[in-house]
């Protein structure tokens, strides 16, 4: 009996090793990706929820203006700095335990008493920054309005448009291969993003 | 033959060393061992975590997506239904004429959102729980149906429509339809229900005052208990806010019990065993009194 029985050598078993390998971690990084889209999908979704809900607490708090014959809100809904928790600085670490769990010194709270039209705006933009950080700790919140009448006093005459912004970092990878929206305005780096316009 | 031949072996000559080693079957020396089987151990470990984790993942994307989805109707659904909250239109639309009509539409614009005793019919209005308990949220509309899409036999016309929005012991957010009509008398409504979602751990609303009966225009949120109040000249309902606590309905182990703050500003501790999310809507009342002059 001729049967020369030679198995594999160290080599290459390590060699098929290192191909199991490579393969594991392809699959490691399957689950990561769909966890990581899912992530994706919940931030969204947040961000699109907290945007129609300020959308829609703007056009509640709209007044009538008398001089322009339209309904425009107060201007402290494009004051920069309360547009993320009531201007609460929290360092980045964990936004929604620092301002979102009570609210800020500074702020007035509409649900327990009356509040005037600047104060109604502050508790807006408060609560809708934390709706979208709930979601994403590093996500934020931008109000911006083309005024289309610079000249008089109000920051944004009846008839301008509104757009609300909600945008967060997220993966490069993620952001190489999908083409990320032109009117995200780059609060980050790498940075996906949902804009509503609106007309009150 | 042919194949050694052509194969660019060595002459035969040259193997028997080698012959005699194929016939003294030979095994892995003990070092040998101890290296297939770490790397098999390595392997085995690698695979089973894989496996394991992939359970994980595989339960948490589908708790993660149950809940999304989840909220996804709630917010469609709530923002429909109230939206049409105080609709009233006397004009354009095709209406049951049977009842006085004037008096229907003021009774529309004036108690869009219903508290107890507005209607005859007992069970129906919005009521602030207290606490963490569920609220019930009740509004009034000119519509052809209700909320779980009956006419209550008025064959597509137009009538009092009265949907109340409530969660079950069953964790289902359900909006029950009334006639309206039929509700303001004794004689009452029958009740038709229909499930919004499911899993709906906690239901809580609170509602947008507008007030310009004083100097300064104030707005407030208020509780249901404070609708009856706060009604009269210069008041108005213009928004209803509304938390939902969502949770996936089925047993997954999280980490950690998560604590969720509440609209009205109470904390809700939970257990582990299921994964949440808390969803905070803000509809805008549209059809309020501001609009018509009807205080």
């Amino acid at each position: 009996m001729k049967t020369s029985q030679t198995g594999l050598s160290l080599v290459e078993v390590l060699i098929a090793l290192f191909v199991i390998t490579v393969g594991l971690a392809g699959i490691i990084r399957l689950q990561y990706v769909s966890i990581f889209n899912n992530a994706q999908t919940d931030s969204r979704l947040t961000s699109a929820i907290a945007i129609s809900a300020l959308a829609d607490n703007m056009k509640s708090a709209a007044r009538y203006q008398k001089a322009t014959n339209g309904r425009t809100v107060a201007d402290q809904y494009f004051v920069q700095n309360m547009q993320n928790y009531g201007g609460k600085n929290c360092g980045g670490t964990d936004n929604f335990a620092c301002a979102c769990e009570a609210l800020p010194a500074g702020l007035t709270a509409c649900n327990t008493q009356a509040c005037n039209d600047t104060e109604l705006a502050n508790y807006h933009l408060w609560q809708a920054s934390c709706a979208v950080i709930q979601g994403n700790n590093q996500a934020q919140l931008k109000v911006q309005c083309a005024d289309i009448d610079g000249a008089d006093t109000l920051l944004c005459t009846p008839g301008s448009k509104i757009s609300i912004e909600v945008s967060w970092p997220t993966d490069e990878a993620q952001a190489n291969n999908e083409a990320i929206h032109d009117r995200c305005s780059g609060m980050h780096t790498n940075s996906a993003c949902i804009v509503e316009d609106i007309i009150l | 033959m042919s194949r050694l031949h052509c194969s660019a072996s060595p002459p035969l000559a040259q193997l028997p060393a080698r012959s005699e080693m194929s016939t003294r079957q030979r095994g892995f020396n003990l070092v040998e061992l101890m290296v297939a089987l770490a790397i098999g151990a390595i392997l085995s470990v690698g695979i089973i975590r894989i496996v394991v984790n992939n359970e994980q993942v595989m339960a948490l994307n589908n708790a993660l997506s149950t809940v999304t989805e989840n909220s996804r109707i709630a917010g469609i659904q709530l923002s429909v239904l109230l939206r049409m909250a105080g609709r009233s239109d006397l004009v354009n639309s095709n209406i049951d004429n049977s009842v006085d009509l004037s008096e229907e539409a003021i009774f529309i614009k004036t108690r869009s959102v219903l508290v107890p005793g507005d209607v005859t019919q007992a069970g129906i209005g919005s009521v602030e729980s207290g606490g963490n308990a569920n609220d019930v949220l009740a509004f009034a509309l000119q519509h052809n149906q209700d909320c779980s899409g009956n006419q209550h036999g008025f064959a597509g016309q137009d009538f009092l429509v009265i949907n109340q929005i409530y969660v079950n012991n069953d964790n289902q957010l359900i909006c029950a339809g009334y006639n309206g009509r039929a509700s303001r008398t004794a004689a009452g409504s029958p009740i038709n229900t229909t499930v919004l979602v499911r899993d709906v751990e906690n239901f809580q609303v609170q509602y947008l005052l507008f007030d310009e009966s004083t100097a300064v225009a104030t707005s407030q949120y208020i509780e249901a208990d404070q609708l009856a109040a706060n009604r009269g000249t210069g008041k108005s309902i213009i928004g209803v806010r509304v938390g939902l606590l969502l949770s996936n309905g089925k047993y997954i182990r999280m980490t950690e019990a998560k604590t969720f703050t509440l609209i009205n500003g109470n904390a809700l501790t939970t257990d582990q065993q299921r994964f949440r999310d808390y969803l905070t809507l803000d509809i805008g009342l549209r059809n309020n009194n501001l609009n018509t002059g009807i205080m």
